[in-house]
């Protein structure tokens, strides 16, 4: 090893003398940051100079930390200046991912305002109480009806959209894909309006106008259980079946055509082809696609907040989480459905990741 | 090199230009109420800057209020004041320790200005004074279309007797007796709480009435099971209510009080607060007085004294805010100097005693007034007194209750919500 740098004979003052640079700087940083938080000023003011004090701050951190560096010899060098790097981002991982995760964990074995430790008390009202019990049951409705939706008709709607006029096949592509633009929050508002009910024969609701013109009387849609959870569902589909037919369009398009010829001239139906190349040829993307789904329609909140507020037994985990640990102000409780919620999300992206590893080797 | 020293020294003159830059003194408010309230808050708050110029107030608010005050009591972000509407979250967060008790001056202005029942529903568990009522309202009032009353021949029914025999007259005309709509975003459920606490004040003591805040008397009661039903005979009567009992948890509270006025008329009569004719058609708000007619609910055991159901925003200062100017807009508030600019732009009743009453521009909000100032006997809402997780149950409970749960479900639910 030839190091391109002399090294001076001892360095050990003027890397202690950084080093308490680097110290000092720190303990300056964390008395500014105090006193940019409590400031009165205006608020642009305040903006302003926290902006640029950040950018200089870094600035300074990283020519500090890296002059230190400089100063060990080459093997020590080598070992630590990826960290010196990588250090701020998994920094910021551990502290807005890692450490809530573990602070949520915490939390959840405590009472609702974390002064007692209860032990598993809080589980056991997540798994017994009968607003928990709905939720689950209402979730795996989302998951099989909404998710299932989704897949299938994103599917069909690409594999026949494939056999039509690409002028056509644009135009429906793009309307099934516009829900995705719209908030799950604004879809919410955009659905009221479809479900609105009036008692007598003036309807402002779509459907209750439907109702009454076909000589129906108008009915409270969000209050029929369970129709209501199906009719929420709906918007789901109405919003996540573009997504699906997106990326199934794309994988339609791409395979080859030399196999589905060769099919028909095996003399394969339109529906045996379907079944035994384009499935099959896809089936990593269907696969991906349906996991992604599965874990948006288990993490369902804003459709059911946005619509009943989970009244009228419609309520959802996510929702439930909400009300437990922002309106009751019970962390405990809280806490322990968001875990519950976590650990059930966490088979699926697991298994959403390492498709993902195979099919990209990104893992 | 040069250049680095330059970064270095402008980073050392940043935060000195700032600290130059501090402004006045300022005193920021956390509150529930936005919008034209806010706007009319404003007024208070200017009447307060004026006299003490130097001194800058900066009101807030969210539409989701206790979620923006939980998080942020949680991360010790406090504003200086908040505005809560409901004593059960004083006392948590009083017993939790982040509030300050109000200091001499304030608590002067208070015996002067308030009846004793306004200090006591500010006292937290401690029995120390936290809040300061500002803005109140009056429950249980029952509104009607008062020339299309009038014109029918009807008469303000003094008794439950009365006013039965008079809604049972009413289902035979075009319109039904009542408006009922309790849709309220995450809210539903307060109308049918309301209406609860309004029959248990009408049907047991109000010491009965303190009990079942605290769960000594649970909603599995006797009592409050009557309560339940004495609704339950109202709003399941089909003829009794526009829409029936469907329509009830469909129909938002707001057009629920337009139905007096609209054409054609939905109903004669909608029970709400105070508050209610700022839900009413903008036509209807211009001429209050000719429109709007109301009476109390009458009561129904009739041995017992009229007790009023009352709601306000009660204003807390935060542990460790409690600075000379804050406390000057504290004792503020409890003078009728702070009321009277809202008094005079309406929508707003006070419990001010030194408050000038003349100022109401409605006949029927000066009424509204005189109900709070002379009532002999006084209750909070029941509901907004009870713990959170309680207040949530028993809003979830009655839209379930109204949706076709069984009502002995519903009521053992509630209890559960009181844990410890």
């Amino acid at each position: 090893m030839t190091s391109a740098r002399p090294q001076p004979a001892n360095n050990t003052p003027k890397l202690l003398g950084l080093s308490a640079v680097l110290a000092v700087t720190l303990v300056i940083y964390y008395y500014v940051f105090l006193f940019l938080r409590e400031g009165t000023a205006n608020a642009w003011i305040i903006f302003a100079v926290s902006l640029l004090w950040g950018i200089g701050g870094v600035w300074l951190l990283f020519v500090l930390t890296s002059s230190i560096v400089d100063l060990l010899n080459e093997k020590w060098r080598q070992k630590i200046m990826p960290w010196v790097f990588a250090l701020p981002a998994l920094a910021m991982v551990f502290y807005y991912l890692l450490l809530p995760t573990i602070r949520t964990i915490y939390l959840s074995l405590f009472n609702d305002d974390s002064t007692k430790f209860v032990g598993i008390d809080n589980y056991i009202y997540a798994f017994t109480s009968p607003n928990m019990l709905e939720s689950f049951k209402n979730n795996l409705v989302w998951i099989i009806v909404g998710g299932g939706l989704s897949v299938v008709l994103g599917l069909l709607i690409a594999a026949l959209a494939d056999r039509t006029h690409p002028k056509f096949e644009v135009l429906m592509k793009a309307s099934v894909f516009l829900p995705m633009a719209i908030s799950m929050i604004g879809a919410a508002v955009i659905w009221r309006l479809v479900y609105a009910f009036a008692p007598g024969t003036e309807q402002v609701g779509l459907l209750n106008a439907v109702n009454v013109t076909l000589g129906g009387s108008p009915i409270p849609w969000l209050n029929q259980r369970p129709l209501n959870t199906y009719l929420l569902i709906v918007i789901l589909i109405w919003m996540q079946t573009g997504f699906a037919l997106v990326v199934f369009s794309a994988a339609i398009k791409g395979i080859p055509s030399e196999l589905l010829e060769a099919a028909r001239i095996d003399g394969a139906s339109e529906l045996q082809s379907f079944f035994k190349i384009t499935l099959p040829y896809i089936q990593i993307t269907v696969i991906s696609v349906s996991t992604t789904i599965v874990i948006f329609t288990l993490k369902v909140f804003d459709i059911v907040f946005g619509m009943t507020g989970g009244n009228f037994g419609t309520q959802v985990i996510a929702n439930e989480q909400y009300v437990q640990m922002f309106r009751n102000s019970d962390y405990g409780r809280g806490s322990a459905i968001a875990v519950v919620l976590l650990i059930t999300v966490l088979p699926v992206v697991y298994y959403n990741i390492r498709d993902f590893g195979q099919n990209a080797k990104g893992f | 090199m040069k250049k680095r020293y330059m970064v270095l020294a402008g980073m050392a003159v940043l935060p000195l230009t700032l600290a130059l830059a501090q402004g006045t003194k300022t005193i920021s408010i956390l509150g529930a109420f936005g919008g034209e309230e806010a706007k009319t808050f404003q007024a208070v708050i200017n009447a307060f800057e004026a006299k003490n110029p130097g001194i800058k107030v900066n009101y807030a608010s969210s539409a989701d209020f206790n979620t923006v005050l939980n998080v942020r009591v949680q991360s010790g972000d406090y504003p200086d004041i908040t505005a809560l509407p409901q004593p059960g979250v004083m006392k948590d967060l009083a017993a939790k320790g982040v509030l300050a008790p109000v200091n001499g001056l304030t608590l002067a202005q208070i015996k002067k200005n308030y009846a004793p029942a306004w200090g006591d529903l500010g006292r937290g568990n401690d029995k120390k004074i936290y809040g300061v009522f500002h803005r109140v309202n009056v429950k249980g009032l029952v509104f009607y279309n008062k020339p299309a009353f009038e014109a029918a021949g009807y008469k303000v029914p003094k008794t439950w007797v009365e006013l039965q025999a008079m809604t049972k007259a009413m289902e035979s005309s075009k319109a039904s007796p009542w408006c009922v709509g309790m849709e309220s975003g995450g809210a539903t459920g307060w109308v049918a709480t309301d209406w609860i606490e309004n029959i248990m004040l009408r049907t047991q003591p109000a010491s009965v009435y303190d009990q079942w805040i605290t769960n000594d008397v649970k909603f599995s009661s006797a009592a409050v099971k009557n309560a339940f039903q004495v609704v339950d005979s109202i709003w399941s009567n089909p003829k009794a209510v526009y829409g029936g009992r469907a329509n009830i948890a469909a129909t938002n509270f707001i057009p629920s009080a337009q139905g007096l006025f609209s054409n054609p008329t939905q109903c004669w009569l909608h029970m709400q607060g105070s508050f209610a004719t700022a839900f009413m058609q903008d036509s209807i708000q211009k001429n209050l007085d000719a429109n709007v007619g109301v009476f109390v609910l009458p009561m129904i055991n009739t041995k017992l004294p009229q007790t009023a159901l009352v709601g306000g925003d009660q204003f807390v200062m935060f542990k460790g805010k409690n600075r000379p100017e804050v406390e000057k807009f504290m004792s503020f508030l409890a003078t009728g100097a702070s009321a009277d600019p809202w008094i005079k732009q309406g929508g707003g009743l006070f419990p001010h005693k030194d408050q000038n009453a003349k100022l109401y521009p409605t006949k029927l909000e000066a009424e509204f007034a005189n109900a709070i100032l002379g009532a002999k006997a006084a209750r909070f809402d029941a509901s907004d007194a009870m713990p959170s997780a309680v207040n949530q149950a028993f809003w979830k409970g009655t839209t379930d209750w109204v949706t076709g749960t069984d009502l002995d479900t519903v009521l053992k639910n509630i209890d559960a919500a009181y844990k410890k």
